[in-house]
Protein backbone atom coordinates (compact mmCIF):
# COMPACT_ATOMS: atom_id res chain seq x y z
CA UNK A 1 0.00 0.00 0.00
CA UNK A 2 2.62 2.49 0.38
CA UNK A 3 4.61 1.61 -2.74
CA UNK A 4 1.06 2.16 -4.13
CA UNK A 5 0.94 5.63 -2.29
CA UNK A 6 3.78 6.38 -3.18
CA UNK A 7 3.32 5.94 -7.12
CA UNK A 8 0.33 7.78 -7.03
CA UNK A 9 1.96 10.61 -5.63
CA UNK A 10 4.77 10.81 -8.10
CA UNK A 11 2.00 10.28 -10.64
CA UNK A 12 0.21 13.13 -9.66
CA UNK A 13 3.50 15.52 -8.94
CA UNK A 14 4.29 14.48 -12.11
CA UNK A 15 1.43 15.99 -14.00
CA UNK A 16 1.21 18.48 -11.98
CA UNK A 17 4.53 19.64 -12.90
CA UNK A 18 4.09 18.22 -16.74
CA UNK A 19 0.86 20.70 -16.22
CA UNK A 20 2.79 24.27 -15.00
CA UNK A 21 5.56 23.35 -17.82
CA UNK A 22 2.72 23.52 -20.75
CA UNK A 23 1.17 26.55 -19.12
CA UNK A 24 4.35 28.35 -19.02
CA UNK A 25 6.10 27.25 -22.16
CA UNK A 26 3.77 26.70 -24.87
CA UNK A 27 0.40 28.46 -23.83
CA UNK A 28 2.80 31.40 -25.38
CA UNK A 29 3.18 29.68 -28.46
CA UNK A 30 0.11 29.25 -29.17
CA UNK A 31 -1.05 32.65 -28.20
CA UNK A 32 1.74 35.37 -29.71
CA UNK A 33 0.03 37.94 -27.49
CA UNK A 34 0.77 36.83 -24.26
CA UNK A 35 4.53 36.61 -25.28
CA UNK A 36 6.36 39.45 -23.71
CA UNK A 37 8.81 41.47 -25.73
CA UNK A 38 12.02 41.20 -24.43
CA UNK A 39 12.81 44.64 -26.22
CA UNK A 40 10.22 46.63 -25.14
CA UNK A 41 10.60 45.14 -21.21
CA UNK A 42 14.06 45.52 -20.85
CA UNK A 43 13.57 49.18 -22.40
CA UNK A 44 13.38 51.95 -19.74
CA UNK A 45 10.72 54.42 -20.80
CA UNK A 46 12.62 57.39 -21.58
CA UNK A 47 14.44 54.84 -24.45
CA UNK A 48 11.65 53.76 -25.35
CA UNK A 49 10.31 57.22 -26.06
CA UNK A 50 13.77 58.15 -27.49
CA UNK A 51 13.50 55.35 -30.13
CA UNK A 52 9.84 56.15 -30.75
CA UNK A 53 10.37 59.66 -31.87
CA UNK A 54 13.81 59.17 -33.50
CA UNK A 55 11.83 56.64 -35.90
CA UNK A 56 9.07 59.25 -36.24
CA UNK A 57 11.34 61.49 -36.95
CA UNK A 58 13.57 59.98 -39.42
CA UNK A 59 10.27 59.15 -41.16
CA UNK A 60 9.40 62.51 -41.47
CA UNK A 61 10.43 64.87 -44.35
CA UNK A 62 10.83 68.94 -43.77
CA UNK A 63 7.49 69.48 -44.86
CA UNK A 64 5.70 66.57 -43.00
CA UNK A 65 7.42 67.85 -39.90
CA UNK A 66 6.34 71.44 -40.00
CA UNK A 67 2.43 70.79 -40.62
CA UNK A 68 3.08 68.19 -37.46
CA UNK A 69 4.73 71.45 -35.50
CA UNK A 70 1.11 73.06 -35.62
CA UNK A 71 0.30 69.80 -33.75
CA UNK A 72 2.54 69.04 -31.04
CA UNK A 73 3.31 71.11 -28.08
CA UNK A 74 6.18 73.24 -28.10
CA UNK A 75 8.31 71.06 -25.43
CA UNK A 76 7.74 68.24 -27.56
CA UNK A 77 8.51 69.85 -30.51
CA UNK A 78 12.15 71.25 -28.63
CA UNK A 79 12.68 67.37 -27.38
CA UNK A 80 12.38 66.09 -30.82
CA UNK A 81 15.10 68.83 -32.11
CA UNK A 82 17.13 67.83 -29.14
CA UNK A 83 16.81 63.76 -30.37
CA UNK A 84 17.97 64.97 -34.33
CA UNK A 85 14.37 65.55 -35.86
CA UNK A 86 15.63 65.75 -39.62
CA UNK A 87 15.55 69.18 -40.78
CA UNK A 88 14.41 70.23 -37.01
CA UNK A 89 11.20 71.82 -36.27
CA UNK A 90 10.43 75.81 -35.72
CA UNK A 91 9.21 75.86 -32.08
CA UNK A 92 8.15 79.37 -32.41
CA UNK A 93 6.34 78.73 -35.58
CA UNK A 94 4.93 75.64 -33.74
CA UNK A 95 3.62 77.87 -31.24
CA UNK A 96 2.12 80.33 -33.43
CA UNK A 97 0.21 78.13 -35.01
CA UNK A 98 -1.38 76.59 -32.34
CA UNK A 99 -1.96 80.30 -30.54
CA UNK A 100 -3.67 81.03 -34.21
CA UNK A 101 -5.76 77.68 -34.24
CA UNK A 102 -6.74 78.21 -30.29
CA UNK A 103 -7.60 81.89 -31.33
CA UNK A 104 -9.73 80.65 -34.65
CA UNK A 105 -11.47 78.33 -32.65
CA UNK A 106 -12.09 80.99 -29.22
CA UNK A 107 -13.73 83.49 -32.48
CA UNK A 108 -16.20 80.42 -33.39
CA UNK A 109 -17.14 79.82 -30.39
CA UNK A 110 -18.26 83.24 -29.05
CA UNK A 111 -20.17 83.79 -32.75
CA UNK A 112 -21.86 80.53 -32.26
CA UNK A 113 -22.99 81.80 -28.46
CA UNK A 114 -23.72 85.16 -29.64
CA UNK A 115 -25.69 83.50 -32.90
CA UNK A 116 -27.24 81.15 -30.51
CA UNK A 117 -27.91 84.41 -27.92
CA UNK A 118 -29.92 86.90 -30.83
CA UNK A 119 -32.25 83.32 -31.78
CA UNK A 120 -32.68 82.18 -27.93
CA UNK A 121 -33.64 86.33 -27.33
CA UNK A 122 -36.27 86.47 -30.11
CA UNK A 123 -38.13 83.18 -29.45
CA UNK A 124 -37.83 84.54 -25.75
CA UNK A 125 -39.45 87.81 -27.01
CA UNK A 126 -41.96 85.50 -29.21
CA UNK A 127 -41.12 87.80 -32.08
CA UNK A 128 -38.48 86.25 -34.55
CA UNK A 129 -37.60 88.50 -37.44
CA UNK A 130 -36.59 87.72 -40.76
CA UNK A 131 -33.86 90.23 -40.26
CA UNK A 132 -32.54 88.85 -36.74
CA UNK A 133 -32.23 85.55 -38.18
CA UNK A 134 -30.43 87.01 -40.79
CA UNK A 135 -27.97 88.71 -38.96
CA UNK A 136 -27.61 85.20 -36.41
CA UNK A 137 -27.18 83.29 -39.56
CA UNK A 138 -24.45 85.87 -41.31
CA UNK A 139 -22.41 85.74 -38.11
CA UNK A 140 -21.92 81.75 -38.14
CA UNK A 141 -21.07 82.70 -42.10
CA UNK A 142 -18.07 84.64 -40.92
CA UNK A 143 -16.51 82.65 -38.51
CA UNK A 144 -16.87 79.89 -41.38
CA UNK A 145 -19.63 77.91 -39.38
CA UNK A 146 -22.36 78.60 -42.13
CA UNK A 147 -22.98 74.07 -42.13
CA UNK A 148 -24.41 75.21 -38.28
CA UNK A 149 -27.01 77.43 -39.21
CA UNK A 150 -29.31 74.62 -39.26
CA UNK A 151 -28.90 74.53 -35.13
CA UNK A 152 -30.23 77.94 -34.92
CA UNK A 153 -33.65 76.40 -37.20
CA UNK A 154 -33.15 73.90 -34.82
CA UNK A 155 -33.55 75.99 -31.70
CA UNK A 156 -36.93 77.88 -33.15
CA UNK A 157 -38.26 73.89 -33.75
CA UNK A 158 -37.61 73.16 -29.88
CA UNK A 159 -39.60 76.30 -29.03
CA UNK A 160 -42.32 75.46 -31.54
CA UNK A 161 -42.15 71.65 -30.43
CA UNK A 162 -43.31 72.84 -27.06
CA UNK A 163 -45.71 75.48 -27.69
CA UNK A 164 -43.47 78.03 -26.80
CA UNK A 165 -43.58 79.89 -30.33
CA UNK A 166 -46.24 80.44 -33.10
CA UNK A 167 -46.05 80.71 -36.21
CA UNK A 168 -46.99 83.88 -35.98
CA UNK A 169 -44.23 85.07 -33.62
CA UNK A 170 -41.87 83.18 -35.44
CA UNK A 171 -42.87 85.80 -37.67
CA UNK A 172 -44.66 83.95 -40.43
CA UNK A 173 -46.69 86.10 -42.78
CA UNK A 174 -48.58 85.41 -45.26
CA UNK A 175 -47.93 87.84 -48.34
CA UNK A 176 -51.18 88.95 -49.64
CA UNK A 177 -50.73 87.19 -53.36
CA UNK A 178 -50.31 83.90 -51.10
CA UNK A 179 -53.41 84.64 -49.09
CA UNK A 180 -55.16 85.31 -52.25
CA UNK A 181 -54.27 81.81 -54.16
CA UNK A 182 -55.46 80.60 -50.89
CA UNK A 183 -58.55 81.83 -50.41
CA UNK B 1 -60.08 72.33 -52.32
CA UNK B 2 -62.45 71.44 -49.56
CA UNK B 3 -61.78 73.22 -46.34
CA UNK B 4 -59.47 70.86 -44.17
CA UNK B 5 -57.21 70.91 -47.50
CA UNK B 6 -57.17 74.83 -47.32
CA UNK B 7 -55.96 74.80 -43.89
CA UNK B 8 -53.00 72.32 -44.20
CA UNK B 9 -52.29 74.17 -47.15
CA UNK B 10 -52.13 77.38 -45.52
CA UNK B 11 -49.48 75.35 -42.53
CA UNK B 12 -47.64 74.52 -45.28
CA UNK B 13 -46.95 77.99 -46.63
CA UNK B 14 -46.55 79.12 -43.42
CA UNK B 15 -43.68 76.51 -42.70
CA UNK B 16 -42.18 77.42 -46.07
CA UNK B 17 -42.03 80.87 -45.28
CA UNK B 18 -40.46 80.14 -41.87
CA UNK B 19 -38.11 78.30 -43.60
CA UNK B 20 -36.67 79.67 -46.75
CA UNK B 21 -38.72 82.71 -47.01
CA UNK B 22 -36.89 83.19 -50.33
CA UNK B 23 -35.92 80.54 -52.55
CA UNK B 24 -37.85 78.24 -52.25
CA UNK B 25 -36.31 75.22 -54.11
CA UNK B 26 -38.37 72.44 -53.87
CA UNK B 27 -40.79 71.04 -50.95
CA UNK B 28 -42.56 67.74 -50.32
CA UNK B 29 -45.82 67.45 -48.16
CA UNK B 30 -48.93 65.38 -48.08
CA UNK B 31 -51.57 63.73 -45.72
CA UNK B 32 -50.84 60.27 -44.59
CA UNK B 33 -52.60 57.84 -42.43
CA UNK B 34 -50.31 55.02 -41.56
CA UNK B 35 -47.64 57.57 -39.68
CA UNK B 36 -46.93 57.83 -36.40
CA UNK B 37 -44.49 59.85 -34.04
CA UNK B 38 -44.14 58.88 -30.63
CA UNK B 39 -40.65 58.63 -28.23
CA UNK B 40 -37.88 56.94 -29.50
CA UNK B 41 -35.01 57.04 -26.52
CA UNK B 42 -33.74 59.70 -23.80
CA UNK B 43 -34.50 63.07 -25.64
CA UNK B 44 -35.55 61.78 -29.31
CA UNK B 45 -38.48 61.61 -31.13
CA UNK B 46 -39.52 59.78 -33.95
CA UNK B 47 -41.54 59.95 -36.65
CA UNK B 48 -42.36 57.64 -39.96
CA UNK B 49 -44.94 57.53 -42.62
CA UNK B 50 -45.36 58.09 -46.15
CA UNK B 51 -46.15 61.19 -47.69
CA UNK B 52 -49.28 60.53 -49.91
CA UNK B 53 -51.37 62.87 -52.63
CA UNK B 54 -52.42 66.11 -50.83
CA UNK B 55 -55.33 66.16 -53.53
CA UNK B 56 -57.02 62.91 -51.29
CA UNK B 57 -60.69 63.63 -50.66
CA UNK B 58 -60.69 61.71 -47.37
CA UNK B 59 -56.96 63.48 -45.50
CA UNK B 60 -56.56 63.92 -41.76
CA UNK B 61 -55.93 67.54 -41.02
CA UNK B 62 -54.13 66.30 -37.71
CA UNK B 63 -51.91 63.89 -39.85
CA UNK B 64 -49.79 65.36 -42.21
CA UNK B 65 -46.07 65.57 -43.01
CA UNK B 66 -44.28 67.95 -44.71
CA UNK B 67 -40.44 68.10 -45.81
CA UNK B 68 -38.42 71.36 -47.17
CA UNK B 69 -35.70 71.61 -49.00
CA UNK B 70 -34.77 75.79 -49.22
CA UNK B 71 -32.45 78.24 -48.96
CA UNK B 72 -31.99 80.22 -45.87
CA UNK B 73 -30.64 83.59 -46.41
CA UNK B 74 -28.25 81.54 -48.54
CA UNK B 75 -27.74 78.62 -46.53
CA UNK B 76 -29.30 75.51 -47.80
CA UNK B 77 -32.04 74.40 -45.38
CA UNK B 78 -33.82 70.98 -44.92
CA UNK B 79 -37.01 70.37 -42.67
CA UNK B 80 -38.83 68.43 -41.48
CA UNK B 81 -42.93 68.88 -40.05
CA UNK B 82 -45.40 66.56 -38.83
CA UNK B 83 -48.62 67.00 -37.30
CA UNK B 84 -49.97 63.88 -35.46
CA UNK B 85 -52.83 64.00 -33.14
CA UNK B 86 -52.76 67.41 -32.29
CA UNK B 87 -49.19 67.59 -31.83
CA UNK B 88 -46.36 69.64 -33.79
CA UNK B 89 -43.43 67.55 -34.35
CA UNK B 90 -40.65 69.85 -36.08
CA UNK B 91 -36.73 69.53 -36.92
CA UNK B 92 -33.94 70.81 -39.26
CA UNK B 93 -31.25 68.89 -40.93
CA UNK B 94 -27.75 69.39 -41.69
CA UNK B 95 -26.29 69.36 -45.11
CA UNK B 96 -25.71 65.56 -45.08
CA UNK B 97 -29.07 64.61 -45.23
CA UNK B 98 -29.74 66.35 -48.01
CA UNK B 99 -29.73 63.44 -50.75
CA UNK B 100 -31.79 61.44 -48.03
CA UNK B 101 -34.33 64.35 -47.97
CA UNK B 102 -34.64 64.21 -51.58
CA UNK B 103 -36.19 60.79 -51.45
CA UNK B 104 -38.60 61.54 -48.44
CA UNK B 105 -39.80 64.62 -50.84
CA UNK B 106 -40.04 62.16 -53.75
CA UNK B 107 -43.59 60.95 -51.73
CA UNK B 108 -42.50 57.29 -52.93
CA UNK B 109 -40.61 56.11 -50.03
CA UNK B 110 -41.55 55.74 -46.12
CA UNK B 111 -39.80 58.41 -43.93
CA UNK B 112 -38.19 57.43 -40.64
CA UNK B 113 -37.46 60.77 -39.02
CA UNK B 114 -35.54 60.91 -35.29
CA UNK B 115 -35.92 64.11 -33.87
CA UNK B 116 -33.46 65.21 -30.81
CA UNK B 117 -35.97 66.79 -28.32
CA UNK B 118 -33.20 69.42 -27.01
CA UNK B 119 -31.89 71.01 -30.30
CA UNK B 120 -34.70 70.44 -32.51
CA UNK B 121 -32.62 68.83 -35.16
CA UNK B 122 -33.09 65.85 -36.91
CA UNK B 123 -30.44 63.49 -36.07
CA UNK B 124 -30.52 60.68 -37.93
CA UNK B 125 -33.23 59.61 -40.87
CA UNK B 126 -33.96 56.31 -42.87
CA UNK B 127 -36.07 55.71 -46.28
CA UNK B 128 -37.87 52.46 -46.85
CA UNK B 129 -39.25 51.13 -49.90
CA UNK B 130 -42.80 50.23 -47.79
CA UNK B 131 -44.65 51.90 -45.37
CA UNK B 132 -43.72 49.24 -42.60
CA UNK B 133 -42.26 49.71 -39.45
CA UNK B 134 -38.40 49.92 -39.90
CA UNK B 135 -38.39 48.98 -36.35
Amino acid sequence: MPKNLASTLALVTGVLVAGAAIGFYVRPLLRPELQTDATTTNMSPSSAFKRATMITACNFDSDQLGQLAGNIAPLVARQLNQLGAKGGIDVADAKQQQDNRGQGQAAQLAAYSRATQMVDQMIANRRVSHQGMADAVKLLQQSGQADRAYELQGRIAVAMNRGELTPEEAGMTLPPSVQNRMR
Amino acid sequence: MNRTVGKAGVLGVILILMLGISDIASAGYGFNYSGVCGVYGPGEQYCYGKLVDIASETQDSNRYAWFSKSYFYGVSSLWFHMEYNNVSYDCSAPESMHDLWNSFMSNKVTFFVVIDTATGTCTSGYAGPDSSNPN
